[in-house]
């Protein structure tokens, strides 16, 4: 079979998840991640591919796209931050990092910034309550944040591509023998 | 406070231990597993977890072994381990440690219960946004491969194992046990209707144990070191140490691995360093998002499955959230009814239609729109959503609401009657998901 | 151990079967329990908390549809906690939906409007903004309406569970959840209509009937579909005179109360403008319409002059095998009794003649197997890859053995086993995919028959036979049949041996036997399979053919044929009538002058040019039709008929069930049931002694010619069901059992053309229901994409098929298809006849069946002219 929107690669990439499960359907979770990760966001011919490969139709893929909060519909900058805002983060000081966020990238919530770099998003509970307020910019962990961390942060992703300040394994209180 | 040991955090605690297979094989790793392949039979390993008592450290802290002897011994065909690491209830980040950090210990205790189950595939269903933390595990996993500790015929007893990385996509309700395992047949995360229960039809319809991190970390400790060691830690039938998370309103918020039954006060106070600035305490949720909050009036009481329990709230996830004099209670509830609002599965009609109207009326009434009745209205609600739902996120999201009109009723009339929220700032943020 | 169970409801001892549910069991013990999302077709989901009940030693209220019994359970449905939970629910679920009630198709009807009289509160609480979701629409025939939705999803559960399409689903979650379709496009599924059937509330309605009644207002009918042989109950919905909606109540009928596009929207060809409302004279000076009294005195006139001139055997008949059993019965009395001639024939005779006429030869009956069969099944050989589309509720119940018992399938078929992306397609569901090549499905029956009578054919076979069945296979390899079927000898042992050690195993015949070429011979051979299979004689197993028309065995039992007097009954050889080709060929040879035609269309039906010809040769040609056609336009008497909605009757499915249709609606126009017309004509033309009664009125109703039809039967014509020991014992002695080494089909360079039945038409008369032609109103050739992307070919783009002397040649758009095999074509034969002009036309050498289904075209671009 020919595919619309899915490399070859990407293609591949999935596939070698098929032994993992005993049945096709099984892979609709890690193919949808791969395919996001191929093209930024999971599009309809996308998910049509993925329904052609594992043998679905595509509604079935479709259902569970829209059911998990991490697959973007639309696509997002080359840089998705998602600040966190339940209770723990929002104790401890979320919402004026959001504001300050949004004031510094000129954008609105769910918007990309003009240049492209940056889609802001408010997300829920991402399990680093500790280390409150944090945010996650595409596949790292970003906390204990501040407004000059965040400045610290954004520019080096700019520039960089990727920045010291995000989380290594996580561990809090560091403990010491 | 007494002095204690550390369990599942002793490795990471030695300075310089990196959770590299070598690093935990140095610390005694592997030897309970190979151990039970050698000399212990799956049925003497379900009454040794059994015995020491251990329970679920997800939530609902039902008994390990118990739950292990559920699976039929005569069942032909496929049984499952899931290991959730789907770990979302806000408050908690306890797994994420254990898994970054030790991720071969869980890996240990993963091995030792497919052994006791009969299962030959075990999946770790791992939440969406832990990257770093499926990296790790999956490294991990190649490690524990290549010195065959999981693959074929492990040390040479005939028992093979795979272990798999499932990773979740953005779905609170995937830590339910029954909807864990519709994610990871590929489906919206649904909880199934029970029975039958996923111990007789589980992952594709076959037997399945689904076990929270933290349980199975315990696992090669309590192998190694005996069910009555174990059971000799803790307290009542609340046994072994716990890992408490503090987050919120705290000097020092973080994991911390205590034997069960220290007291709340201690854990804020001593362990955690008190509430910033000196204020004051004015609630405490002690087991994570969907526990009831508690007041100071409930600060003595010790932090164990039973004495929690009684005193009206649940030790569920052992996170303990904490708000100082200043917190708003309406915005808090309101704030937690936006992520259950957001985390509603949708399938069944009181939480669908409940979370969305709860969450209406206490914007309205933060907002300064507040209605004469509407708290018992609130009520109201929870009580038609409370024991009505497929399954436990029902009873889950109504926790907050019900425990803070129980707890500040006046705070609530407040808001209605001065027709705006007493506490500046916290202004309510309008979330756009 | 006992398999009841007994359990005390609201006080009251009840004694129900093991496994059933609590909901189940109360309405037994009269206690209707409210509920949206449970349906006793689909699997419980207990997602809308409606059924709560109290169970003794529960603490939390259970849903009674998701709670089997026990025994000694105690359980309340109506306590105070019960009816507070459920005016909980119902508040939750009235809480956002709109008050649209009086502009709701679904009033009346709604069971939310009705558990909400039951349960609901007087007054709301809920004083917020209501969610609202724009409408919507799944394609042109249903209607979204999210507000109205109660997210039960026995929408989607029914097209998962129950048809096996999977075009709907679930969106987005928790209270912004909707159900709908991929990506909110247009649907492109079976459009059986079941989401509209099952949804409780007003969420998915019909677009063809929209705000055309209140459901009050409709006059509802029950009576069987004419669309195909399946022989579905449905329940015709009349408002003033005209149908305006068709349902299907649940459990009823032959289908169980579910319908396929053809039977839920096909409904608008009965009251279509186009229908044929008066009598019709085509005079020298021009057409004129007639009052009936003056048709059928100028018909009756026009047969008695030919008669008298030429004699009977001058005059032949043909009637649709869409007509009743009692049109048929009628006709060919008229025919063979009143005027005297032999020259009778039917509909049938397009392929399911080949089916009655060689099992009644093996087993003295046709009457074989039934639905119930598949259903309980446990391995289907099935020679029909196309049987959703011909049959679609006969392939529902394939899929229901598959789904509730594991049966194993077995297909038959050029078919690839991938499937249109939201249409159930049989050799998708199989176990084993036989795919053979285009036309030679005789090989694979020669293939399986090889592989079990070289492993153990089953022991009640008689001897002759099997020692006969050896000899026939002796001298040919698997590897020739390989050549010729494209399948292994492997594939043959694997899936003979399937078949071989069913318990129940039940063969499926559809028309790529029935009417391929030497069907005939093709279906005594799959005969003689299922008896070396053990798949005869037992309870359970058995063989369904599968009819294209809605009458085909019953217009063959009526005597609808040359070669069957009524009750399958062999006509004298002597005095053999023609059948419908050779009717034919005598008109053209001038031997027969006058032809009567019910229903019947020769110049679709058989596109040759020599049977226009032989049409125009007549010096009467008479057609009663519901609508004007090509051979109406021929005809100097044109006699209007009434649809099956207008009238009483009986019908005979395929598998030999006779059932009753009602009268939905008055005769369209001064059209008259078809027997009433023969009736009136047999008073007209019989010279013979009668009573003045009959003289002036004929029968008095249909049920009196079915009284007068089921004496002319002879014993136990309806009631045989099985096989009969003697009758196979008397095929095994006289049998001549041969087979041909197979010859390699495929022609290089060439594709295999299927001509076939689309899921949303039937004949022509669909062609007029416009909630079908929306569906599939235009030719297109399917073609499977990987052809298509070789050959750079556009979706839509015209190509040119051609024999391949390249005599003829025929433009039409092509569209990918994945369940095509590669260098096939398939187009569907309602809109395309002229493409049947490229087959070449084999006739039946025993049944004088037509075969022109397949043959190899040539496919090539249209190049574009360089302007």
């Amino acid at each position: 079979m020919r595919f619309k929107a899915l490399s070859k690669e990407t293609i591949e990439r999935i596939k070698a998840e098929f032994p993992k499960y005993p049945n096709r359907r099984s892979l609709t979770l890690p193919a949808l991640r791969i395919a996001q990760e191929d093209i930024g966001y999971v599009s309809e011919p996308a998910m049509i591919d993925i329904a052609e490969l594992l043998d679905l139709t595509p509604i079935q893929v479709y259902e569970v796209a829209t059911f998990y909060s991490q697959y973007n519909m639309k696509p997002v900058g080359k840089y998705l931050i998602q600040v966190c805002k339940t209770l723990s983060c929002s104790l401890v000081g979320a919402i004026p990092i959001i504001e300050y966020i949004q004031k510094k990238l000129e954008i609105a919530i769910g918007e990309t910034s003009e240049d492209g770099f940056f889609t802001l998003k408010v997300v829920e509970c991402l399990a680093a309550c500790g280390s409150a307020p944090m945010m996650q910019i595409n596949d790292r962990y970003y906390e204990q944040l501040t407004p000059e961390k965040v400045d610290q942060i954004l520019s080096d992703l700019k520039t960089n591509g990727k920045s010291d300040l995000a989380t290594g394994p996580f561990m809090l209180p560091v403990l010491q023998g | 406070m007494p002095k204690y040991e550390l369990v599942l955090f002793k490795n990471m605690a030695q300075s310089g231990y990196t959770g590299s297979f070598t690093d935990y094989k140095k610390t005694g790793g592997y030897t309970a597993f190979e151990k039970v392949l050698k000399e212990g039979s799956p049925a003497n390993i379900i009454d040794e977890v059994k015995k020491s008592g251990l329970r679920g450290r997800g939530g609902a802290g039902f008994p390990t072994g118990l739950k292990w002897s559920f699976i039929p011994k005569d069942h032909v065909g496929p049984r499952y381990l899931c290991c959730n690491a789907d770990e979302s209830e806000p408050g908690t980040y306890k797994d994420r440690q254990l898994m970054e950090r030790d991720p071969h210990q869980m890996l240990e205790g993963m091995a030792i219960c497919c052994y006791a189950i009969g299962a030959a595939t075990a999946y770790i269903y791992i939440r969406g946004e832990f990257d770093l933390g499926a990296e790790i595990l999956e490294d991990a996993i190649a490690e524990a491969y290549k010195a065959k500790v999981i693959g074929k015929d492990i040390f040479g007893s005939g028992f093979s194992l795979d272990i798999f990385v499932h990773r979740g996509a953005g779905a609170y309700i995937c830590g339910e046990e029954t909807a864990l395992l519709e994610s990871i047949e590929g489906k919206r995360g649904k909880p199934r209707i029970k029975p039958p229960f996923p111990a007789i039809h589980g992952l594709y319809q076959e037997p399945t144990v689904i076990n929270n991190v933290e349980t199975l970390a315990n696992v090669p400790h309590i192998i190694n070191r005996g069910a009555e060691w174990f059971a000799s830690i803790g307290i009542g039938k609340s046994t072994g140490t716990r890992i408490f998370g503090v987050s919120g309103q705290v000097n020092r918020p973080g994991n911390y691995e205590v034997p069960m039954g220290v007291t709340v006060r201690e854990m804020i106070y001593d362990i955690a360093g008190g509430i910033r600035g000196n204020k004051k305490l004015k609630a405490f949720i002690p087991g994570g998002a969907s526990a009831p909050m508690m007041k100071p009036e409930h600060l003595d009481t010790p932090l164990d499955f039973e004495s929690i329990k009684e005193a009206g709230s649940m030790l569920g996830s052992g996170a303990i959230t904490v708000m100082d004099e200043d917190t708003c209670i309406v915005w808090a509830a309101m704030n937690l009814m936006e992520f259950f609002h957001h985390e509603s599965c949708g399938q069944c009609t009181p939480c669908r239609e409940g979370s969305g109207w709860v969450l209406q009326i206490l914007r309205r009434i933060e907002q300064g729109h507040g209605r004469e009745g509407d708290v018992d209205q609130l009520l109201d609600l929870c009580g038609r959503i409370e024991g009505k739902t497929v399954c436990a996120f029902g009873e889950a999201e109504i926790g907050p609401i019900v425990s803070s009109i129980k707890h500040f009723r006046a705070e609530f009339e407040q808001h209605i009657s001065e027709k705006g929220c007493p506490f500046h700032p916290n202004a309510a943020l309008s979330m756009a998901h | 151990m006992s398999s009841q169970v007994t359990l005390k409801i609201n006080g009251q001892d009840v004694t129900v079967e093991k496994g059933t549910r609590v909901i189940e069991a109360a309405k037994l013990a009269g206690a209707e329990i409210a509920h949206f999302c449970y349906h006793p077709k689909l699997k419980p989901d207990a997602n809308c908390r409606m059924c709560l009940v109290e169970i003794e030693k529960m603490p939390k209220l259970q849903t009674s549809c998701s709670t089997e019994v026990s025994e000694g359970m105690v359980v309340e449905t109506a306590s105070e906690k019960v009816v507070d939970a459920q005016k909980g629910v119902m508040a939750f679920l009235l809480g956002n939906h709109p008050l649209d009630c009086p502009e709701c198709d679904q009033g009346g009807e709604c069971q939310l409007q009705d558990f909400a009289h039951q349960h609901g509160a007087m007054t709301s609480p809920f004083g917020e903004v209501k969610r609202t979701f724009e409408k919507s629409y799944f394609g042109p025939l249903i209607e979204k309406e999210m507000n109205r939705c109660v997210s039960c999803l026995r929408c989607v559960r029914y097209c998962d569970e129950v048809i096996g399409a999977n075009a709907l689903g679930s969106m987005n979650r928790g209270s912004m959840h909707e159900v709908g379709a991929f990506a909110r496009q247009e649907l492109a599924c079976e459009f059986c209509g079941g989401c509209i059937q099952i949804c409780p509330v007003g969420a998915l309605t019909s677009r063809l009937a929209m705000f055309d009644y209140r459901t009050w207002q409709l006059k509802k009918t029950e009576s069987i579909c004419n669309y195909c042989g399946d022989g579905c109950t449905l329940t015709l919905e009349a408002a003033k005179e005209e149908i305006t909606r068709v349902s299907s109540e649940m459990g009823t009928g032959r289908n169980s109360g579910d319908l396929c596009a053809r039977g839920f929207f096909g409904y608008g060809a009965i009251n279509h403008e186009s229908r044929l409302t008066r009598p019709l004279l085509r005079l020298e000076n021009g057409d004129l319409e007639v009052t009936w009294q003056w048709a059928f005195d100028k018909t009756s006139e026009d047969l008695k002059a030919i008669v008298e001139k030429y004699g009977a055997k001058a005059v032949g008949g043909v009637i649709s095998a869409q007509c009743t059993n009692e049109a048929v019965y009628l006709f060919q009395k008229l025919m063979r009794e009143t005027i005297g001639t032999p020259h009778i024939d039917s509909g049938a005779r397009f392929g399911y003649i080949n089916a009655v006429s060689a099992l009644t030869e093996v087993f003295g009956t046709a009457r074989l197997a039934s639905y119930e069969d598949i259903v309980q099944s446990d391995c289907l050989l099935v020679f029909a890859g196309e049987m959703t589309e011909t049959n679609p509720i006969a392939a529902l119940k394939v899929k229901e053995a598959i789904r509730q018992n594991s049966a194993k399938l077995i297909t038959v078929s050029p078919y690839n086993a991938r499937r249109e992306t939201y249409i159930s397609h049989l050799p998708h569901l199989a176990h084993q995919h036989l795919q053979v090549q285009v036309g030679s499905e005789s090989s694979a029956i020669l293939g399986l028959t090889k592989a079990i009578l070289e492993a153990e054919p089953a022991s009640a076979t008689p001897q002759a036979m099997l020692a006969k069945m050896k000899t026939a296979v002796s001298g040919i390899s698997f590897e020739s049949i390989e050549a010729a079927s494209g399948i292994s000898e492997s594939q043959f042992q694997k899936a003979a041996a399937l078949f071989r050690s069913a318990k129940r195993g039940v063969l499926i015949v559809g028309r790529s036997v029935l009417r391929g070429a030497e069907g005939h011979e093709a279906m005594l051979r799959l005969a003689e399979l299922a008896v070396i299979s053990g798949q005869i004689g037992r309870p359970g197993c058995g063989i369904l053919p599968l009819s294209k028309e809605s009458n085909a065995f019953g217009a063959l039992e009526m005597g609808g044929a040359p070669e069957f007097l009524p009750g399958l009954q062999l006509s004298d050889p002597e005095n053999k009538g023609y059948n419908l080709l050779e009717m034919v060929d005598a008109a053209a040879r001038g031997e027969i002058k006058a032809l009567y035609l019910v229903g019947e269309n020769p110049l679709r039906s058989l596109p040759q040019k020599k049977v226009k010809a032989a049409l125009e040769n007549l010096e009467l040609l008479i057609c009663q039709d519901l609508y004007p056609t090509e051979t109406t336009a021929l005809a100097q008497i044109v006699l209007p008929a009434s649809s099956y909605a207008e009238q009483s009757g009986r019908f005979t499915n395929q598998e030999g069930e006779i059932q009753k249709l009602r009268p939905a609606i008055d005769p369209v126009g001064n059209s008259k049931p078809d027997w009433e017309i023969f009736s009136t004509l047999t008073g007209k033309l019989n010279t013979k002694e009668k009573t003045p009664y009959q003289k002036l009125r004929g029968h008095v109703s249909a049920d009196a010619v079915w009284k007068e039809a089921v004496m002319a039967m002879p014993e136990g014509w309806s009631t045989q069901k099985g096989a009969k020991p003697e009758a196979l014992s008397v095929y095994a002695e006289n049998a001549q059992i041969a087979w041909q080494l197979p010859e390699k089909t495929v022609q290089d360079g060439l594709f295999a053309l299927q001509v076939g039945q689309s899921l949303f038409h039937a004949g022509q008369m669909s062609t007029y229901a416009s909630g079908l032609t929306t569906l599939l109103n235009a030719p297109v050739i399917l073609i499977h994409p990987e052809d298509a992307e070789r050959l750079s070919l556009d979706e839509g783009e015209q190509v040119q098929l051609s024999t391949e002397d390249n005599k003829a040649g025929i433009q039409l758009p092509v569209k990918t298809s994945k369940k095509v095999a590669e260098g096939t074509l398939f187009v569907s034969e309602h809109f395309a006849l002229s493409v049947k002009t490229l087959l070449p036309l084999s006739v039946d050498k025993t049944t004088g069946v037509p075969a022109g289904d397949s043959g190899w075209v040539a496919l090539s671009k249209i190049s574009v002219a360089a302007s």
